[in-house]
C-alpha cells in the first residue's frame, strides 16, 4: 500500500508539474493541422520546484531550480532565491521530493523494473553528484557564462529537447552536434537505470546533492529500532538507492521515498520524536543498550 | 537526538534567511525573466 501510494505521488510529481496544456495549441497550417509549441510565462514560473522539471518544455508550470541558479551564476551573482527555495525544501524533508515526486527518478524506478541482470555500483560514486553541482552547476557557469548542466541535463533533454525538436520545424533545423551529446548522455542514463537503481540520481544529479546536504538535519526522519532488527538486509533490496537504512537512517544517498518503513524496524519520524518506537502508556526502558536509535 | 534538533533549528533559520533575502532583492522577477527567455 505504502509502495502503491509512492507511485500515485510520483506519477502526480509527473503530471501537475508539467499541466499547462496550451503549451501545445493546434493551428492549421497549409490545410494541415499543426502542432505549435509555446511555453508558459505566467506567475507560476517564478515558484522554483524542488524536482528535476525542464522549464522549457512547453507543458511545463513552474522553473527548474537547477537552471534558476545558473542563470544566476552566469548573471555574477548569488541565487538566493533558488538556493533558499530549496534549502528549506531540504530542512524540511531532505531529498524527499526525489523518492516521491521527482519525474526524472520515477523514469529511472520504472526502468529498473525491466528483467536484466542487476549491477550495484560502488559507494564513492556518489562524490561525482557534488562535483556536477560544483563544477557545473556554479563554477563553469560563472566562468564562460553559459548554462552548463541544463546544456548536458537528460531531464532537460527529455522533457525540453526531444519535445521541441520533435514539434518545431524552425528548432530542428538549429540541430547542431551539442544535441546529439545530449542524446547520447540521455541514452547512457535511460540504459543504465535497467540494470542499476537510479543511477543518475545517485552519481551525478546536482539537485539531489544539494537535497542529500539536509538529510541529518531535516525536519523529517527516518528512525531505526535495534531491538527488533533482524539485519536480514531487505531493507536494501526494496531501498530504490540500493542502500543499508539500518547502517544509517541518515545516509546522503536515502531518498526518503519511505519504502523500508514497510519494516516493523525501520520508521518515519520527526526530529521531535524522542522515543518514536516507544508504546504509549509503557514506560520506556532504562537499559542505554536497548534505547532506541534515531541517527 | 538534543543536537539533531539544535541542527534542524539552525539550517531552518539559515534557509529561511536565504530564501528571505532572495525575495527582498525580488529575484523571483529575474527567474520569471529568465523563464521568459528560453
Amino acid at each position: 500500500m505504502k509502495f502503491l501510494k509512492r507511485r500515485i505521488f510520483q506519477t502526480l510529481g509527473t503530471i501537475l508539474p508539467n499541466s499547462y496544456l496550451q503549451g501545445f495549441s493546434l493551428s492549421l497550417a497549409h490545410g494541415a493541422v499543426k502542432m505549435t509549441p509555446a511555453l508558459y510565462q505566467g506567475s507560476l514560473k517564478g515558484i522554483c520546484t524542488p524536482l528535476l522539471n525542464c522549464y522549457a518544455c512547453p507543458s511545463a508550470l513552474f522553473s527548474c531550480p537547477i537552471g534558476t541558479i545558473q542563470h544566476f551564476m552566469v548573471t555574477g551573482s548569488f541565487p538566493y532565491y533558488g538556493a533558499g527555495t530549496l534549502s528549506v525544501i531540504g530542512a524540511s524533508v531532505g531529498r524527499m521530493t526525489c523518492g516521491t515526486l521527482c519525474p526524472f527518478g520515477f523514469l529511472q524506478d520504472l526502468l529498473y523494473k525491466f528483467r536484466s541482470w542487476k549491477v550495484s555500483i560502488p559507494v564513492w560514486t556518489r562524490y561525482f553528484r557534488y562535483a556536477t553541482l560544483a563544477v557545473l552547476v556554479f563554477l563553469v557557469p560563472y566562468l564562460t557564462r553559459e548554462n552548463w548542466f541544463s546544456k548536458l541535463c537528460p531531464a532537460g533533454t527529455l522533457m525540453g529537447g526531444l519535445t521541441w525538436v520533435t514539434l518545431d520545424l524552425n528548432v530542428r533545423s538549429m540541430i547542431r552536434n551539442l544535441f546529439w551529446v545530449k542524446i547520447f548522455i540521455l541514452l547512457f542514463f535511460v540504459t543504465t537505470s535497467i540494470p542499476v537503481k537510479r543511477p543518475f540520481c545517485r552519481v551525478f544529479c546536482p539537485l539531489g546533492a544539494i537535497f542529500s546536504l539536509f538529510n541529518t538535519s531535516s525536519f523529517v526522519q527516518l528512525a531505526w529500532n535495534p531491538d527488533t532488527c533482524t539485519k536480514c538486509g531487505k531493507c536494501q533490496k526494496i531501498c530504490p538507492v540500493d542502500i543499508r537504512p539500518d547502517r544509517n537512517p541518515t545516509d546522503p544517498d536515502c531518498v526518503r521515498c519511505l519504502d523500508c518503513t514497510r519494516c516493523p524496524s525501520l520508521k518515519a519520524t520527526t526530529v521531535l520524536h524522542k522515543n518514536p518506537f516507544a508504546v504509549p502508556g509503557v514506560p520506556a526502558r532504562t537499559r542505554p543498550g536497548n534505547a532506541p536509535v534515531i541517527s | 537526538m538534543k543536537k539533531r534538533r539544535i541542527a534542524f533549528l539552525l539550517t531552518a533559520a539559515a534557509a529561511g534567511a536565504l530564501l528571505a533575502v532572495g525575495i527582498y532583492r525580488k529575484e523571483i522577477g529575474e527567474v520569471l525573466f529568465n523563464a521568459a527567455m528560453l
